[in-house]
């Protein structure tokens, strides 16, 4: 252990090695040896620094305390089902797992209606009877400089694994209801990885959602592979209790003619960060990445992406709109990178923001850094308050000042939402985010 | 119905009306006619409540109870209507589910239930035929993507729809082509009645014909410098403004 650890640093190095053969058991020899590797990268590369330019608006130091080591948690309340149920979209009748602090409880799950050979299971399980595709997948596309990440793949236990073989269309969207269901104020690491292979394809709607009243704090990780002329499509709908702080780092590649379709909604949470990155392994991948946020009391939602253009002949396309009340804090950082053999790259970046209250505030920081030469991006960022003149109109016909500013945020709210291809999906969350914005 | 005393606003510091004074009995249809620039669409918004206006000076009463003490969205349900001279467009709002509101918050006001959704799309198709309204555009969102002239047949259509006691017109007229002019003041005719009271901001004598006012005023420098009756109209149409402007310059010489 280096001297140059911080007292929460050096509270996980010796959390995991008291762990190690106890909570953090298995029999896959590979699962064994990536825990032991990530927590000795976690030691060189150390929690996210506040200088770093990254991290300059959020400081997770002040979530991510030393006690909060000692709160890791795997524990398992067995979850309400009448919980399950308000967090499964009404109409859609679809397979679900229930991911309770991070571990599938294939108990409270239904999966009757997936195809044979669709394989959802836990990492663990996986290490051990899908060895093959944990093997060349699982951890292969973590950025190992990032501190969070690899502590997440340090303590990986439990987790979520799917797998779509090559060739099979998963025509239901799979539900997955991520349960935080500690009742005292824990730290959880949940860890997914989701393998769509050739010609294949999955739509997953994951919900995150608290089971009580305490603050908790998630480090989540999202490992996605899309193999060639697949597809995949992945909504977060971001919904724990407005005291319970959530990083989610996902990773996202694509194989060639592939495309993915990936929404986070961050509707309720104290601190919600979002590293979102995707790259493209081969050329003709198309990208789609959307984002709607909601900021209300001293909360405040950190969305950075990442889009690494590296092969030619690709489409990528952004939007991230949020809606900010009281003294929340919005920031938006969007990378947008085209590498010099990226050619013909077609890539395109907006975000709008509507600051409500005065003492709101909105960061937005897009950067473009482009080094082919044939390549079409753009980019636009705005801030603003409503429109005076559009609500001036509405209430000049009889509506309230609540009731022009409902419609007005729900319908810039609702343009995001209407990239969503499953139309019960689509209304479900058109009508929440009409709700969410009063 | 409504009655304006010495009126004042200013805007960013500019003043813009300067003691103006109007009396709208009900039933009748009042036309308010001034160049560029005088003050007649800041006439408009102040009625309808825009909250930019800053008035400094005057009182304005409407149905006996004081204007400028209610919100823009209190005037409408008390009656007031304001067609715009811009109307404003509202991507992602839905023109039915939007006007079904509005004119439920009209209806709870006068102490009516509120319309059952095949009451509103009977109520809607009738008014909408009223202006020759495609149909199409109830579906759209408020105003996005409307043509000019679709824009201003859309605020008649919203005026039918809320049933206003005073209906503010500011330049109607513009935008339409010859047929729509006359499809528009149609469904305004038809839209008078002895209860209602119309004040029809316009630039040209040619709405006139179709929408034959009780009295015409001339708005000049923040203040109605002239009333008449629609001759008056007539007559600006021949001479235009200028030679009002050397009457006032006789009559008060001492302008700010
Ligand atoms: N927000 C504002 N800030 C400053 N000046 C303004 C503002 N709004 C209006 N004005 C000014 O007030 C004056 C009157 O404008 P108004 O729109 O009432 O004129 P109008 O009589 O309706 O003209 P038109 O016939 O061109 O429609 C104009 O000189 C205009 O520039
Ligand atoms: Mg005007």
């Amino acid at each position: 252990m280096s001297e140059k650890l911080s007292e929460t640093e050096s509270a996980f190095v010796s959390l995991h090695r008291t762990m190690v053969g106890q909570a953090l058991n298995g029999n896959s020899a590979s699962l064994v040896g990536l825990r032991q590797n990530a927590i000795n990268t976690f030691a060189n590369v150390g929690l996210p620094a506040r200088k770093s330019e990254a991290w300059k608006y959020t400081n997770i130091n002040a979530v991510l305390t030393k006690e909060l080591a000692a709160r890791l948690s795997f524990d398992t309340h067995k979850v309400k089902p009448r919980l399950v149920n308000e967090s499964l979209i009404p109409g859609l009748d679809s397979p679900f797992v229930v991911v309770n602090n991070g571990v599938l409880d294939l108990d409270s799950s239904n999966l009757s209606n997936l195809p044979n050979g669709v394989v959802v299971t836990t990492l663990q399980d996986a290490a051990e009877k899908h060895r093959s595709v944990f093997d060349s997948h699982f951890g292969k596309y973590v950025n190992e400089t990032e501190g969070l990440a690899v502590l997440n793949t340090a303590f990986v236990h439990g987790g979520l694994f799917v797998f779509v073989p090559k060739g099979i269309e998963v025509a239901e969207t799979l539900q997955v209801v991520h349960v935080v269901s500690s009742t005292e104020s824990s730290f959880i690491q949940p860890r997914t990885l989701f393998v769509v292979e050739e010609a294949a394809s999955l739509s997953v709607i994951e919900r995150l959602v608290s089971a009580t009243d305490s603050a908790t704090v998630s480090n989540r990780v999202i490992e996605t592979y899309t193999g060639k002329s697949s597809r995949l499509s992945i909504i977060r709908v971001q919904d724990e209790n407005v005291d319970s702080s959530t990083v989610t780092s996902l990773y996202s590649v694509q194989e060639r003619d592939s495309y993915v379709y990936d929404l986070t909604l961050s509707l309720s949470g104290k601190l919600i960060r979002n590293n979102l990155n995707f790259r493209h392994l081969d050329s003709h991948c198309e990208t789609h990445l959307n984002g709607f946020f909601i900021g209300r009391g001293d909360n405040q939602i950190d969305n950075h992406s990442i889009v690494d253009h590296a092969m030619p002949d690709c489409y990528s396309n952004e939007t991230f709109k949020g809606v900010l009340y009281d003294n929340s804090t919005g920031v938006f950082n969007g990378k947008v990178l085209v590498r010099r053999d990226a050619q013909r790259t077609n890539a395109y970046q907006s975000n709008r923001s509507i600051v409500v209250s005065d003492s709101a505030h909105m960061y937005s920081k897009p950067e473009l850094e482009i080094y082919a030469d044939d390549v079409k991006c753009s980019h636009g960022a705005t801030t603003g308050r409503l429109e005076p003149e559009s609500m001036f109109y509405l209430q000049s016909r009889g509506l309230s000042e609540e009731r022009a500013r409902a419609l007005l945020l729900g319908a810039f709210a609702r343009e995001v939402v209407e990239s969503v291809a499953n139309p019960v999906v689509r209304e479900y969350l058109t009508d929440e985010l009409n709700r969410r914005v009063l | 119905m409504l009655s304006i005393k010495n009126l004042h606003v200013q805007i960013e510091g500019n003043k813009i009306l300067n003691g103006l004074d109007l009396d709208v009995e009900p039933g009748m249809i009042h036309a308010i006619m001034g160049p560029n620039g005088s003050g007649k669409s800041t006439l408009a918004s102040v009625l309808a409540g825009r909250e930019e206006y800053e008035v400094l000076e005057g009182e304005i009463t409407f149905k006996g109870q004081d204007l400028l003490e209610l919100g823009p969205d209190e005037r409408a349900r008390e009656g007031l209507f304001l067609a715009f001279q811009y109307p404003v467009e509202l991507p992602g709002v839905s023109m039915s589910n939007f006007l079904k509101e509005a004119v439920n918050s009209v209806r709870e006001h006068r102490g009516l239930p509120p319309l059952s959704s095949a009451e509103f799309l009977k109520d809607m198709k009738e008014k909408a035929a009223l202006v020759d309204l495609n149909p199409d555009l109830k579906r759209r969102s408020v105003n996005e993507g409307f043509s000019g002239g679709e824009k201003k047949r859309n605020e008649i259509f919203q005026l039918a729809m809320l049933d206003p006691t005073l209906a503010i017109l500011d330049e109607t007229d513009s935008g339409l082509d010859i047929d729509a002019l006359r499809i528009v003041a149609d469904g305004v005719n038809k839209l008078r009645d002895e209860n209602r009271s119309f004040v029809v901001i316009t630039h040209y004598q040619r709405l006139l014909n179709y929408i034959v006012p009780d009295v015409v005023h001339v708005l000049l420098n923040g203040r109605i410098v002239k009333s008449g009756t629609k001759d008056l109209a007539l007559q600006l149409e021949e001479k235009g403004y200028d030679w009002l402007k050397s009457e006032i310059e006789l009559s008060e010489p001492t302008t700010a």
